[in-house]
């Protein structure tokens, strides 16, 4: 993908959000029954969604009229989605199934196992095995003991 | 109460050192990692100050962000590679030097700059913030809604060149989520979309986690998971002798200056003391050939710069409720945590608090000193551990992290959607620090306006009509015309090279 496209399509959902955001302060107008010209709680909204629609034009316009468009570097663009992927079944698992350490561990390993280069190695399997636990004791301590949080 | 009748007992708790010990270490481990940052290690340590007394909160915060400043030159001398952006000026003398001499020459150059500059800054706010905060008790809501606003600016108008636009979107939408919550005037709920989590606001926290430490983390990945960085992890002792402190104290001087003042000006922030302080001691240097060729002077000068303008850009937070840089801003949310508003009123309101950490920020200089001289080689060794460790686990206590400010799981989400919107923005060049200052300023900008206008009844006319708004507006139409006069110059520019060509 290119900076161009990915610019245009986020200055879109941006235009989109605002035209949306302005719609909803007519929500905030009726429930005081506000009039046009008193600056109720919808005032500042109103023109903060009028100033992003009409710079968001302005973006679009600009973006249009570049004439270079760079492509964007994905690098390790694999890692990055693997890690997108697995953050929400951690996260569901943890909300909805608890036993937040033992998912925590699973997690954190497999993470640590995606990003190496050299998946086979027994030996970074064992130093993985370590790491992991070792953070989850020291997750323990700072905010289950220290913070007194309850996962 | 003026700042010699502080009582020190209530500053020297255990409480409070520890707090700078901690935010100390974690700033110089976290600023030292390159990709991570100042900013990423004060959101690092966000949320555990919910449970804390307020002044050890903002010292925490507060020394990991002197830390972290310092600890950008760490992997800028020894790997070559800068932790934090304002080291980027460090990398140009610290490099050669350290390879030519040796890196714990280089480093302690680098400490002890950082260590004067932290001082002076640190006296300057002691000084002058009340002086400014009385004279800022004059100024009323339409100004207080202008310097705001021109924060704001300043934070877009650095942006890349031809991003300037984007940038004011950033800022637009960073309002437009401060916005989302209880109305301050009215009580009625806004945009919270049938979510009563949201009534409150979007969880600071959250948020701050969602929109940097998730893209941040996510873009090492990307670029950096498997980059082997060869440490230069011997000769590290930092000690410096009486003629190399001497040979630096110029470049000191002239960064503790620029620093500080760069850090007053919302907006400039640690990067452009740094670079706008090289440039002043590379012209005032008695052999400014040799910058760039490990000259101690290249060093001293922009390190001094970046620790002094956080003391200066602690200056306008305490004296007008304005945040000078976006670490900073993301300080001030501890203040929001504990219900405290910066501004002029906060030396009347509470004096023991806010000496407390003006005088703080003084000890967390010091205690930056120590630990430096201490446990630099350490922290240079954590360097070599490979990012596909190193980040799985700052992603993962950084998700925790988040919920574990509020409890509430809700944030755990908001954090994760809010990541992966950021990332796109990020691709795309939009300024996720405009977002941050903007979200962090909603509430005074709003109130501001609001004011201002119900007290003109709805005539923008309050805006002209006062001498230092007037003074304020122009200054903010400047500097929004500032990308047009580029263009122009640029233009000039370029035609005079044709023109001699010819």
């Amino acid at each position: 993908m290119n900076s161009k496209a990915l610019s245009v399509v986020l200055l879109l959902g941006t235009g989109l959000i605002g035209i949306i955001y302005y719609l909803s302060t007519n929500g905030l107008r009726r429930l005081t029954g506000s009039d046009s010209g008193e600056i109720g709680a919808d005032y500042f909204p109103r023109l903060l969604a009028i100033i992003l629609i009409a710079l968001t034009i302005l973006s679009i316009i600009q973006t249009l009229l570049e004439k270079e468009s760079e492509k964007i570097d994905l690098g390790n663009w694999k890692m990055v989605v693997a890690t997108i992927i697995l953050t929400p079944i951690y996260i569901f698992l943890w909300v909805n199934v608890g036993y937040f350490y033992i998912i925590t561990f699973i997690f954190l390993f497999s993470l640590i196992y995606l990003y190496q280069a050299d998946r086979k190695s027994k030996r970074m399997l064992v130093i993985n095995a370590i790491t992991t636990s070792s953070v989850l004791v020291i997750i323990y301590v700072f905010f289950g003991l220290l913070l007194d949080v309850t996962f | 109460m003026s700042f010699l009748d502080f009582d020190f007992m209530t500053l020297l708790t255990l409480s409070n050192l520890i707090a700078i010990f901690v935010g100390t270490i974690v700033g110089l481990i976290i600023g030292a990692l390159p990709g991570l940052g100042a900013t990423m290690a004060v959101i690092f340590l966000l949320p555990f100050t919910y449970t804390m007394e307020p002044v050890a909160a903002v010292l925490l915060l507060l020394a990991a962000f002197q830390a972290a400043e310092y600890g950008g030159s760490i992997s800028a001398i020894t790997l070559g590679i800068p932790g934090t952006p304002a080291a980027v000026a460090t990398a140009q003398d610290g490099i050669p030097l350290a390879r030519n001499e040796s890196p714990g020459k280089a480093l302690g150059i680098s400490l002890n700059a950082s260590v004067i500059g932290g001082i002076v800054g640190a006296l300057c706010l002691i000084f002058f913030t009340e002086p400014f905060a009385n004279f800022a008790l004059r100024l009323s809501d339409p100004e207080f809604f202008l310097l705001g606003l021109m924060g704001l600016i300043a934070v877009a108008s650095i942006s890349p060149k031809g991003e300037m636009t984007k940038s004011l979107i950033s800022v637009v939408l960073g309002l437009m989520v401060g916005t989302i919550g209880m109305d301050m005037f009215t009580g009625q709920p806004r945009f919270i979309m049938g979510q009563l989590e949201l009534m409150e606001g979007l969880g600071i926290v959250a948020l701050l986690i969602g929109i940097f430490a998730i893209p941040e983390i996510l873009k090492v990945v990307k670029d950096d998971l498997h980059t082997q960085f060869a440490s230069q992890a011997s000769n590290l002792s930092t000690k410096l002798t009486r003629k190399d402190m001497k040979r630096i104290a110029k470049p000191i001087g002239v960064g503790s200056s620029i620093g500080t003042i760069s850090g007053l000006l919302p907006g400039l922030g640690t990067v452009a003391a740094a670079w706008f302080s090289y440039i002043a001691a590379k012209k005032l240097s008695k052999s400014p050939e040799t910058f760039g060729k490990g000259n101690p002077e290249g060093i001293a000068a922009p390190e001094s710069a970046n620790n002094a303008s956080v003391g200066g850009a602690l200056i306008p937070l305490f004296a007008l409720g304005i945040p000078g840089s976006v670490g900073i801003a993301v300080v001030m949310s501890a203040f929001i945590v504990h219900g405290i508003q910066p501004g002029p009123r906060i030396f009347t309101k509470d004096p023991t608090l806010t000496y407390g950490i003006l005088y703080g920020f003084l000890l967390t200089t010091l205690a930056l000193y120590i630990i430096g001289r201490l446990l630099t080689p350490l922290f240079a060794r954590v360097l070599v551990v490979p990012n596909s460790f190193l980040m799985p686990i700052v992603y993962v206590i950084a998700i925790i992290g988040g919920f574990s400010a509020t409890n509430r799981y809700f944030d755990i989400w908001l954090s994760l959607i809010l990541g992966l919107i950021s990332l796109l923005f990020v691709l795309s060049r939009f300024s996720i620090a405009a977002f941050v200052m903007a979200f962090v300023l909603s509430p005074v900008i709003e109130v501001g306006l609001r004011r201002s206008l119900l007290i003109s009844g709805g005539g923008y006319s309050i805006f002209l009509t006062r001498p230092i708004s007037l003074l304020l507006l122009i200054i903010i139409i400047l500097m929004l015309m500032t990308p047009v006069f580029r263009k122009f110059g640029e233009r000039r520019k370029r035609k005079k090279l044709e023109s001699n060509s010819r």
